[in-house]
């Protein structure tokens, strides 16, 4: 089970290197501005993210605009897909399940 | 906004120095860019709601750093165990709180007290370009009063009243025909006390000739760098905190737009 903010940091990161700015940009995209990552909740997942494999700095920088040389950009490993799918999977059941109570109407 | 980030810069030593030193840059520039973005779309109101979000970001994100670091179990943790979000320690995130109101009013009362122009409270329009284009205002810490526009000699910048701007601003501009006070500026024994790097255009055979001299008398600690005055070795050095000095032409101090970086004191036409 990952917490919300990992997450939705490896979703982030599931279609593109993002670096910080550009993950918590995404972040409050996918949740509507539910969940706004500040600096260290975003860099605290991020440092146990890299000691558990789940994404590694990338040497890429596809984001040309806001570039320079101290942004570094995170990309996500495929144990971070499988936690992702995995953690997906479990989130969908339970979706599933809810509705199947009429707590959540589809 | 440079104020928000300096307060911030500073705020992150409520980091543990291991953290700091892998995550700090990245983590100022995050807020940097945040906060730039907020003042656009909400001004100084959505500046006030996006500091308590900071402030307690950091309480908790601190609080959390300094019990993993008091407790290192990672080595010891299965892989997904560490992604669980443990809460912090009973009483982490209270002391993390008043850590931080601490520090944050410690520094606010310090620059109050040493900034003549009170930046840091009163972001505005003004204060945002009212550095290096726009000549700052800032009083002179040696002579007192104002400067203008107008060259150091004429300003009368001795190299002592060129380095008391050093207490003031993160980096000083000084022209290439300037060199003679550029070199006693070097030589004073207090400059590489307040200054690291020196940033030059062209031609840097004498400012090496001089910054080796100096660091030949100097520990380690305290040797100045000479770096290119180019945009991202001088943006380089800034984000990392280093005060510059900076001798150039006037094209290339426009070229290098210091204001983005920091406070800056220009002693050329």
């Amino acid at each position: 089970m990952l917490t919300p903010p990992v997450f939705h940091i490896l979703l982030a990161l599931t279609d593109e290197d993002r670096h910080g700015y550009g993950i918590m940009l995404d972040v409050a995209q996918q949740t509507n501005g539910a969940l706004q990552l500040g600096p260290g909740t975003l860099y605290g997942c991020l440092k146990r993210m890299l000691a558990a494999g789940l994404v590694i700095d990338s040497d890429e920088r596809s984001d040309i605009e806001l570039d320079d040389q101290r942004r570094r950009y995170y990309r996500i490993t495929e144990l971070g897909r499988s936690a992702v799918h995995a953690e997906t999977k479990r989130l969908a059941a339970a979706l599933s399940a809810a509705q199947a109570r009429r707590v959540f109407a589809s | 906004m440079r104020g928000s980030r300096a307060v911030y810069r500073v705020l992150l030593l409520a980091y543990p120095r291991a953290f700091r030193r892998r995550f700090g840059a990245e983590m100022e520039q995050v807020f940097s860019d945040r906060c730039r973005a907020v003042m656009k779309s909400s001004g100084t109101a959505g500046m006030a709601r996006f500091w308590l979000h900071m402030l307690a970001d950091l309480a908790i994100a601190a609080g959390r750093e300094r019990t993993a670091c008091a407790e290192p179990r990672l080595a010891a943790s299965a892989p997904f165990c560490i992604l669980i979000d443990d809460p912090p320690r009973n009483g982490a995130l209270l002391a993390g709180s008043v850590a931080t109101l601490v520090l944050f009013a410690a520094v606010a009362l310090g620059m109050r007290s040493n900034t003549p122009r009170r930046w840091l409270f009163t972001p505005s329009a003004r204060a945002e370009h009212a550095h290096l284009f726009a000549w700052p205002r800032l009083e002179s810490p040696g002579a007192g009063g104002n400067a203008t526009a107008g060259n150091a000699a004429a300003r009368g910048d001795t190299p002592q009243a060129l380095l008391s701007w050093f207490d003031v601003v993160d980096v000083v501009v000084l022209s290439e025909a300037d060199s003679a006070r550029a070199t006693q500026l070097i030589n004073d024994p207090n400059f590489p006390r307040k200054v690291r790097f020196v940033a030059v255009s062209t031609d840097s055979a004498l400012y090496d000739r001089q910054v080796r001299n100096v660091n030949q008398q100097m520990p380690g600690r305290l040797r100045l760098r000479i770096i290119p005055a180019n945009p991202n070795s001088v943006g380089n050095v800034l984000a990392q905190g280093y005060k510059t000095l900076v001798i150039c032409n006037a094209e290339q101090a426009m070229l290098l737009d210091l204001r983005f970086w920091g406070r800056v004191y220009r002693s050329t036409d």
